[in-house]
């Protein structure tokens, strides 16, 4: 589009061999202060430092070049170890994953990334979601032409249509200028490296030993050198592309309010710090890291400013959009239409939908005659306004029953030992018991769970997250008056778990393994803990 | 001999302006079977959406055929006048029937609906798209086809200009408010 294809090549070209370059002048340096300090130090051990002639200590211009052709060497080594599977490295500390079409979000994500496309004309793009509730999007290339677009789950959560169409455009003018290459290539030479360490000194065991502080401290040093260096090549990038980007998104999508839209949204949120995501800044929509000298991004407010004037809207309509959107959050959850026909009044019989018109009533005993019923039949009770399928209404659920009963439980229940079903919380994969209504989950999946919002809660379930705010002390008075915490046994590796409160802000009771990770929730308390969580001002604080 | 030479040159002249033309042609019939490919999605997924929202949509028979008339006529027109307003009138029916089904909770909160409902948003916004991409083209290929040069080579082939395509536009959007 801006440019020819032949003219991305020829720039690829140069910024390889100038990043070479630059790498060997950064290997020449650091083997040259280490060459003279291993002397001075040889010198002061072994010889009489003070009648040494000083001319011994700088390299001779033999030495220099020795040293060089080391530095070469190692540099050549270093660029093409880091510039080998970029992506998937990235991928892997960033803990992006493939995007699950099951889920409607990442559907919407895959056509819209294949909606842009169509506007440029050009090839295919892969999208990736990174299960963490901050709000960001990057994109990655590969030397192989492989390009990607990631995005959070907790932008996908935050943006509607129209907003997460111009994230994605954006990211695509990145793709289609080559600027993004760039980014990926520089982003990989420190980056990998620094955000490899980060993920190591997160989990390493808290500073509670001399070792483990010793261990930590040495880390925390290298993982500062070696981010100064990423600082260093990560000031090679222009601030320009950022704009040229938005240019050009706005061209493809002709709508220059949602990406204003989008990047208010991100820069009033967690953009990501003090994650792994620093270390690769640059890849982001917005950088992660706060705004300082070493911004890899022109400040948020003045792209926001652009753009806005190319709408020819003003300021108030942002700030009355992001009001929208938390109230929209707080309220809309709630549900609140009347439950017609609830579990307690039985009615009489079903009417099935058949033959494009409504058949029956039908009692149950009838029900279990009819040999043409299936699942997905919709039916709708007598007297009732509400159609579903015949799969989903709860008394019919025994029906179907037999073609489920293959499926083998992979848990049981530590409450009642009934095997437990695996159940689609907000797409997430869960596994409840049918009896109890207890919930088995992972972290991973616990942390979808509460940064979507596809599920609405009844009004009881936010009247129990009232009672439990309120019984905050109390609760967290009783947890610890508790002589046997360890009750349950974890379904997965039989050993016992801990009972507890899940967080400060959230003194939900739960059972955790420590060492599967792995959470249970009693019957709707899982529920409880999404309304706590949505009515928490900086609710970002409970995850991670 | 001079005369050979210069008609000879002529001939490549012409020939060179030729293959711009074609080259320039192609690529507004490569960007018009784009628009193609998703008139034809848009054309497969109605009849899931209405088998879908039948059973819900008993009393809305009308909305329905409206809508499956309107798919046959579209699926029907040949050239691109009548593409244009087949298309138009299948967008309009299309937009009804989203409108009624916002009047039946149990449909919209219906998985299939909502898988359905976003693959037509995501279909129209890529007609958008497809028919913003060729009309660019088109475009490209008219102003190319007037310019001095290119304007004689293009009479003697009787190449003529082509059609915009106009379709009402479908997308979701907004119009921007304007500052006043
Ligand atoms: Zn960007
Ligand atoms: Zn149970
Ligand atoms: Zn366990």
């Amino acid at each position: 589009m801006a440019y020819s294809f032949v003219e991305i090549q020829k720039r690829k070209t140069y910024f390889i061999v100038f990043l070479t370059i630059l790498l060997i002048i950064i290997y020449f340096a650091t083997i040259w202060i280490l060459w003279l300090a291993a002397k001075i130090y040889f010198v002061s051990v072994f010889m009489d430092f003070q009648n040494f002639p000083k001319k011994f200590f700088f390299p001779s211009f033999k030495e220099n070049v020795i040293l060089f052709i080391i530095a070469i060497k190692i540099a050549l080594i270093h660029f093409f170890i880091s510039s080998k599977n970029m992506s998937k490295k990235i991928f892997y500390i960033l803990k992006a994953e493939p995007m699950d079409l099951s889920y409607l979000k990442h559907q919407q994500l895959k056509n819209i990334i294949d909606e842009v496309l169509i506007a440029t004309g050009s090839s295919q793009i892969e999208g990736r979601v990174i299960n963490t509730a901050f709000c960001n999007a990057f994109s990655t290339a590969d030397f192989d032409g492989k390009v990607y677009i990631g995005v959070t789950e907790g932008l996908l959560s935050k943006l509607n249509r129209s907003q997460l169409e111009a994230v994605v455009a954006h990211e695509v003018a990145h793709i289609i200028s080559g600027d993004c290459f760039y980014t990926t290539v520089v982003c990989s030479m420190f980056g990998i490296y620094e955000g490899f360490l980060e993920r190591i000194s997160e989990n390493l065991v808290p500073i509670e030993t001399v070792s483990g502080f010793i261990t930590k401290s040495i880390l925390y040093c290298i993982i500062s050198f070696i981010s100064a260096l990423n600082n260093l090549v990560v000031s090679l990038l222009s601030q320009q592309r950022e704009f040229r980007a938005d240019a050009i998104a706005v061209k493809l999508t002709r709508n220059p309010l949602a990406l204003a839209e989008s990047l208010y949204i991100i820069s009033k949120t967690w953009r990501g710090k003090s994650t792994a995501s620093e270390a690769f800044s640059p890849l982001f929509i917005v950088e992660t890291k706060d705004a300082s000298e070493f911004s890899t991004h022109p400040p948020i407010e003045e792209r926001i400013n652009i753009l806005m004037n190319m709408a020819h809207a003003d300021h108030s309509v942002l700030e009355k959009m992001m009001e929208n959107m938390y109230f929209r959050t707080g309220n809309i959850r709630k549900d609140t239409t009347p439950k017609i026909g609830g579990k307690t009044k039985t009615q009489k019989g079903w009417f099935i939908f058949k033959d494009n018109k409504w058949q029956g009533p039908f009692s149950f005993s009838e029900l279990t005659q009819l040999n043409w019923l299936t699942g997905d039949h919709l039916i709708c009770r007598e007297g009732a306004l509400t159609v579903k399928k015949a799969c989903e209404d709860f008394d019919l659920i025994s029906l179907f029953k037999p073609l489920h009963k293959e499926v083998s439980y992979k848990y049981s229940c530590p409450h009642c030992y009934h095997g437990l079903e695996e159940l689609k919380y907000e797409w997430a994969s869960t596994y409840r018991c049918p009896i109890c209504k207890g919930i088995l989950v992972s972290r991973s999946e616990l942390n979808k769970i509460l940064i979507r919002e596809e599920r609405s809660f009844s009004e009881e379930i936010f009247q129990q997250a009232e009672m439990v705010k309120k019984e905050k002390q109390e609760r967290f008075r009783k947890i610890q008056q508790i002589h046997t915490p360890f009750v349950l046994n974890c379904p997965k590796c039989g050993k016992k778990m801990r009972r507890r409160l899940f967080s400060y802000e959230a003194p939900v009771e739960i059972d955790v393994c420590i060492w599967c990770d792995i959470f249970w929730f009693d019957a709707e308390e899982l529920d409880i803990m999404q309304v706590l969580y949505d009515q928490n001002l900086n609710k970002d604080i409970l995850l991670e | 001999m001079w005369l050979l030479l210069l008609i000879l040159i002529i001939l490549l002249w012409v020939i060179s302006v030729y293959n711009v033309i074609v080259a320039k042609r192609n690529n507004v019939d490569n960007a018009w079977a784009q628009i193609e490919v998703q008139l034809k999605r848009r054309h497969d997924l109605i009849p899931n959406l209405v088998k879908v929202a039948k059973g819900y949509l008993a009393y809305e028979r009308e909305t329905l055929e409206n809508v499956i008339k309107a798919r046959t006529q579209a699926m029907q027109a040949i050239n691109i006048k009548d593409k244009e307003t087949a298309e138009n009138f299948l967008t309009s029916a299309l937009r009804s029937l989203l409108f009624v089904v916002e009047n039946y909770p149990d449909l919209k909160a219906n998985q299939n609906m909502l898988k359905l409902q976003e693959e037509i948003i995501s279909t129209e916004n890529r007609i958008a798209f497809a028919r913003q991409y060729y009309n660019d083209e088109v475009m490209r290929f008219n102003i190319t086809i007037q310019q001095f040069p290119f304007c004689f080579v293009a009479r003697m082939f009787c190449i003529s200009k082509k059609e915009l395509f106009k379709i009402e536009d479908s997308s979701q959007k907004e119009p921007p408010k304007v500052k006043l």
